[in-house]
């Protein structure tokens, strides 16, 4: 491991529970920390520790860290202007809706919001309400990335779909993963309780505590192979707010059959950051997972993000129940089960 | 540089987004620009004293008893910081649409 690699780690730990108070000294690595904060999404982590105390550097770095958080801010908020967009639209049209991720946990779980900057703005509806989400958003403007698979692959299978809105990407989720544990998940328990996030003078609807430490544990082990240190840290941050009940994220994931997603996001949040996990979270790592979810892990596991859809096809297909099988089987091209990654490959790229 | 206003006129912040930067600095987005507005020295504090306390004169006497600065000298700074916050949109005046209306 490199000195930057390893300074942005002890970054990343800064208030966490448990994390060494030392001083991080910058000099070692100059401004060659800049661009591995700006990777690791965590310059306003840097930017609060210079503010503390916390980091030492010569006044050039600080300048330069100092600098990129202030650009990443602005487009952060940007985008989180674009989140109230949305949440008005969807309000207007009637539809329930669930800010995820960095617009929501900027607000609800960091110590101040600039230090969790965001890059698109993620927002949960229902199966049944995504083909109207699509209209309103593509309605108000904005343009959807791919073509729906098939008519009705969106509210049947699909992860989320991605549209653009300027250079703004707003992702419409139907569940929080893609592939076989987000068909396993049941994602109508994440409307049943409300948390709002109150930004520009409007409150906008997000998940409980409980269920942004599911989605952060998620996000982490299915999203990539070596997931950046912001989102590490989201674990480490929701563990340790008062709102989470240990006893429903176990349920949860029992009934979502997520003990090997929960199980690698703990290893991976351990293994980076200098900090202690509660022990409801940790006992995940010892706990027994069936191999059957445990193997599931591994078609997640590729860094070619095109070739990802076609590497969770066969899992996805596997965990389906029988009877969507077919419909499935026909939107992405398994139907005769041959070579099942290059016919996806094929039909996409058409 | 925006047009006189009396103390007494009240003042409310637009719907905005905003964000603390290192080194007491803040960025403030109305939800209707493109870009931020950045706010340095004194302006952010004031930016927070303004929602609620909507005029020069209301926001004067908070300051006192924080600073030893004369009334007067605090009144310039709230001004200026206040004129700012017209010129970039960051605020609208109820008194504006109330003078409107009686004419």
């Amino acid at each position: 491991m490199g000195a930057a690699e390893r300074i942005a780690e002890r970054i990343a730990s800064i208030g966490l529970p448990g994390s060494s108070p030392d001083l991080i000294e910058l000099d070692e690595v100059g401004s060659a920390i800049v661009p591995m904060l700006m990777n690791e999404r965590i310059l306003g982590v840097a930017a609060r520790g210079i503010d503390q105390g916390a980091l030492l550097g010569d006044e050039d770095v600080i300048g330069d860290v100092i600098a990129a958080h202030d650009e990443v801010m602005r487009q952060t908020m940007r985008i989180e202007v674009k989140a109230v967009e949305v949440s008005q639209l969807f309000d207007e049209a009637g539809i329930d809706h669930r800010i995820l991720k960095g617009a929501a946990l900027a607000h609800t779980m960091a110590v101040r919001p600039a230090d969790r900057s965001f890059r698109d703005v993620d927002v949960l509806v229902g199966g049944d309400d995504i083909d109207q989400a699509v209209q309103v958003l593509t309605r108000a403007g904005s343009t959807r990335l791919q073509a729906e698979l098939r008519a009705g692959y969106d509210a049947r299978f699909g992860k989320s779909v991605t549209l653009k809105s300027g250079d703004i990407e707003v992702d419409i989720h139907r569940v929080l993963s893609p592939g076989p544990f987000g068909v396993w998940m049941k994602p109508k328990e994440l409307f049943l309780l409300r948390q709002s996030v109150q930004l520009g003078g409007r409150g906008l609807p997000t998940l409980d505590p409980t269920s942004h430490l599911v989605h952060a544990c998620y996000h982490v082990a299915l999203g990539q192979v070596t997931p950046v240190l912001s989102n590490l840290r989201d674990i480490a941050m929701l563990a340790a707010t008062d709102g989470i009940d240990f006893d429903r994220f176990d349920e949860t994931i029992t009934r979502w059959r997520g003990g090997a997603v929960i199980k690698r996001a703990v290893r991976l949040a351990q293994a980076r950051l200098d900090a202690e996990l509660p022990d409801e979270l940790v006992r995940y790592v010892h706990a027994a997972v069936p191999a059957s979810e445990l193997e599931m892990i591994a078609p997640y596991l590729t860094n070619d993000s095109s070739g990802r859809f076609a590497a969770l096809a066969p899992s996805t297909l596997k965990a389906l129940p029988l009877a969507d099988r077919p419909a499935y089987a026909l939107a992405v091209g398994l139907q005769d089960g041959s070579d099942p990654v290059g016919r996806v490959r094929n039909m996409l790229g058409r | 540089m925006s047009e006189t206003f009396a103390n007494s006129q009240r003042f409310e912040r637009v719907p905005h987004v905003e964000r603390s930067l290192a080194r007491g600095r803040r960025l403030v987005q109305p939800l209707v620009a493109d870009t931020p507005t950045q706010l340095a020295g004194s302006a952010p504090m004031i930016w927070d004293l303004l929602d609620a306390h909507p005029s020069v004169e209301a926001i004067v006497p908070e300051l006192q008893s924080r600073f030893t600065d004369s009334p007067d000298v605090i009144a310039g700074g709230v001004r200026a910081a206040i004129s700012m916050f017209i010129d970039s949109s960051l605020v609208t005046s109820p008194d504006d649409v109330a003078n409107v209306e009686e004419a």
